[in-house]
């Protein structure tokens, strides 16, 4: 009964500005966030609360407003009407916090920070309504600030993060061939492939893959498939946060750059399909971001790709792609020394970097076997955080430049 | 804004006071105007943020919990969650005597939309006369209201408001930059701040060619000093303790009451009143003020409570750092440099490396040599150490801006002595 309530009265508001055209709203979106936290001391509780917020916001053509508690003066306002022709709106109630002695008996002892995330939302646009599924996540940050986002339930392969090994001995110099583990996979294919290919960039001429015939092309047939539907990651939906239905998008087949992630404006500038808009909340305009992306490939063994690789990278602290020089970045937390295929010692931390065309070049080999891994986590763009998910295999990579 | 807090306040503690536990309200309007101009057009938000927290303890337990909105309804939730949300665990919540709060200046009014909206067509306007290429223009506007009141009869309130601007400028083909300013208020002062910030890098191209890497004597614009200041306060809070050797140089403060800084304010996220806290001063480090309980009740090391919204309960942070003006000019500060570079605009994240205590910055950066203008490049990368910039403060400006970043920070240009600079870009 409260669900058809609740739809009675978004379709009311729907009504609104459908009817009054001079409120000239393109779309209502609606949210209710519950978030719970709890410290964790030595495997005990030391502190613990909830925080919910619910938002609305309307868009209208390049303007968005938008409120933090949805009552009638505040949609009214939203909706350019009189506060006794909007609907009364009762959202969903959450369910209650979770009991964290579960996550607690994974994570042993030591100080943790845990994050439960609940989401509903719903988009009321002038043909049609959604409401988007996302699911429930938890983040666990470690002593060190290592964070692992994770969808609930957590699966039995879920491991929280683990301190690095203490660095011994000089980094590495000059060009390596690094073998990056699914993580650092991860970060670096959303940096160098996820984000160039975001539709606000590639309309506005300013992603390297915007290039025609001289754009960049990966020498391994890779397979990048931008994917919320896969519903084990963190970034999945199943509509889109502007009320597009969401479905995989080919990002890169056979290493070539064929598709684009597009929310309805740079659909339309691009003449491509909409369904990639997001936004971390009612306050952020949506625009085309990355959701979970699952890249595959031809695979070689595992084994062998340790015995060509001088340096196995197996977790960075942060990975960012600078557009206007084209350059990936990767800042190393965890990493070892290899030679011939043996770990020799574990490295201090230090940076890896290249330009997109060397990565692009050097990018020789990646395994047949793929993991889920907690990294890229959250994806933050002009502030706006969001979270986003990977399936990624081991990346075997030539040219990358330490220093 | 409108409503005001009173009616989630109220009904707040008319739950909670049931209860007979302690407890403390905390309430939160604020309201934002935004223009963003980017790829030829303007972008435009208007947001409204308000929620109630409630912090209570008693009978061993304690617990938090926040809700949206500023009406009855939300008051009452977020009591009742807390009272849900309560754990065994120490009284976190000051006693009444602690309490108070600080006489501070009253912030200007807030612009409304229209005048944000004429200064930022004014603001287009002048940067687009002068020689440089803007890609991005970022506007904001805000104002926010705060109430809190406990159960012993504490109440207090506090107003702050503020302007940010943001331009993303590039000159020829080099790579674009950051130009941040914060001020109080819109007005010609912001305006000709903006326009000689972007004016600064329109200049005569010089020959491109990276630094050395090495040691170099470095002069950091209030622009680029601002985000290193900010990010040298999270190294000392999580860094090392014991003995450091800091520049007489060092002036720095976390003038929380004021006068000076961007946002003053009355009390701490918890209600101590606000006191101006010496970090760097007098050659040594001051130390950091801590939330209530992290100061086991110790007044004097209490005070430093933030609350990053009203959703975060009270964490432990800067909250207007100032760093005092010295007596030169930026100008006189470059000549006293015989040969070093001008770090003007930053190009990317400041990183903080706790493990390491150190940090990295990308910024544009300019050789001078007695003061002349000799080299360019687009992207020199900083790394130092926090000892190292404890040590090596030479002389502050007199040139202070105002930056919002998770704290306010107001800063004239810096000069070290010996920082390690190395090409950057890559």
């Amino acid at each position: 009964m409260a669900a058809d309530r609740l739809l009675d009265a978004l379709a009311a508001c729907q009504a609104i500005f459908r009817e009054h055209a001079s409120t000239r709203v393109e779309d209502l979106y609606l949210e209710r966030v519950v978030e719970g936290w709890w410290r964790v001391r030595e495997g005990r509780v030391a502190e613990r609360g909830v925080a919910r917020r619910d938002g609305v916001a309307a868009r209208r053509q390049r303007r968005l407003d938008s409120s933090d508690a949805v009552d009638r003066l505040t949609l009214s306002r939203l909706l350019h009407t009189e506060p006794h022709h909007v609907p009364s709106l009762v959202f969903p109630e959450p369910p209650t916090l979770p009991d964290p002695r579960e996550w607690l008996d994974r994570l042993g002892g030591g100080t943790w920070v845990l994050r439960w995330r609940w989401r509903w939302a719903a988009v009321v646009g002038r043909a049609a309504a959604a409401l988007p599924w996302r699911p429930e996540l938890l983040e666990v940050e470690a002593d060190d600030g290592q964070r692992a986002l994770a969808v609930l339930p957590l699966s039995e392969k879920w491991q929280p993060p683990r301190p690095a090994a203490e660095g011994r001995g000089a980094p590495p110099r000059g060009r390596v061939v690094a073998l990056l583990a699914p993580p650092v996979a991860a970060a670096l294919i959303h940096e160098v492939v996820g984000h160039p290919l975001e539709g606000d960039l590639v309309a506005a001429g300013l992603s390297p893959f915007a290039g025609g015939e001289s754009r960049p092309r990966f020498a391994h047939p890779l397979e990048v498939v931008d994917d919320p539907a896969r519903l084990d990651l963190p970034g999945s939906f199943s509509f889109d946060d502007e009320g597009t239905p969401a479905r995989p998008r080919h990002l890169l087949r056979g290493g070539d750059a064929v598709g684009v992630l597009a929310d309805r404006a740079s659909a339309a500038r691009l003449g491509v399909p909409a369904g990639n808009a997001r936004r971390g909340g009612v306050h952020a305009m949506p625009g085309p971001r990355i959701s979970n992306l699952v890249t595959r490939g031809p695979g070689t063994p595992l084994e062998e790709l340790r015995r060509r690789a001088r340096v196995e990278v197996l977790s960075v602290r942060s990975a960012a792609f600078d557009l206007p020089t084209a350059t990936v970045r990767l800042e190393v937390r965890s990493a070892y020394a290899l030679r011939g295929g043996e770990a020799q010692r574990p490295l201090p931390s230090f940076t890896l970097h290249a330009p997109l065309t060397t990565v692009c070049e050097g990018l020789v080999a990646c395994s047949a076997e793929a993991e889920v891994s907690a990294e890229p986590g959250w994806c933050r763009k002009d502030g706006d955080a969001i979270p986003v998910g990977s399936d990624t295999p081991w990346l075997l990579l030539d040219g990358l430049e330490v220093g | 804004m409108r409503g005001g807090l009173l009616p989630a306040a109220e009904a707040a503690l008319a739950e909670l006071q049931r209860t007979g536990l302690r407890h403390e309200v905390y309430a939160r309007e604020g309201e934002t105007h935004s223009l963003r101009w980017r790829v030829g057009r303007w972008e435009r938000c208007h947001a409204l943020q308000a929620g109630v927290a409630c912090r209570l303890a008693g009978g061993g337990t304690t617990g938090f919990a926040s809700a949206a909105g500023v009406a009855v309804a939300a008051g009452r939730e977020a009591a009742r969650a807390a009272l849900a949300a309560r754990y065994p665990g120490p009284d976190p919540l000051p006693p009444r005597w602690a309490l108070g709060a600080t006489s501070v200046p009253s912030p200007p009014p807030a612009p409304t939309a229209s005048q944000l909206e004429r200064f930022a067509l004014r603001l287009a306007d002048v940067l687009s006369s002068l020689p440089t290429r803007i890609d991005e223009i970022r506007l904001a506007a805000g104002s926010s209201r705060t109430l809190l009141v406990t159960s012993e009869g504490f109440a207090a309130s506090a107003a702050v408001t503020g302007v940010v601007v943001e331009v993303r400028a590039s000159h020829h083909s080099l790579p674009p930059v950051l130009i941040h300013v914060a001020a109080p208020a819109v007005g010609d002062g912001l305006l000709q701040r903006c326009a000689e910030l972007v004016a600064l890098l329109g200049g005569p191209l010089l020959p491109l060619s990276p630094p050395q890497r090495g040691l170099h004597d470095v002069l950091l614009s209030p622009v680029v000093a601002g985000f290193l200041l900010q990010a040298l306060v999270e190294l000392l809070q999580d860094g090392p303790r014991g003995r450091r050797q800091v520049a007489p140089a060092w002036n720095l403060a976390d003038a929380r009451g004021g006068p000076d800084g961007l946002l003053p304010l009355p009390f701490d996220g918890e209600g101590l009143p606000s006191r101006r806290v010496p970090l760097l001063m007098d050659g040594r480090v001051g130390s950091l003020p801590l939330t209530w309980r992290e100061a086991g009740g110790d007044v004097r090391r209490a005070g430093g409570a933030v609350r990053a919204s009203y959703a975060d309960p009270p964490g432990r942070g800067p909250a207007n750092l100032v760093m005092g003006n010295g007596t030169l000019t930026a100008g006189e500060l470059a000549r006293r440099m015989d040969d070093g570079w001008r770090l003007d605009s930053l190009t990317g994240p400041v990183r903080v490396d706790s493990g390491r205590d150190g940090l990295t910055l990308q910024a544009a950066g300019v050789r001078l040599c007695h003061g002349e203008a000799v080299q360019a490049w687009p992207r020199v990368e900083l790394r130092a150490g926090c000892g190292r910039l404890l040590a090596s403060l030479d002389a502050a400006g007199a040139d202070s801006s105002s930056l919002s970043l998770r704290s306010a920070v107001t800063t004239p240009s810096l000069l070290f002595r010996q920082l390690e600079l190395r090409q950057g870009g890559q």
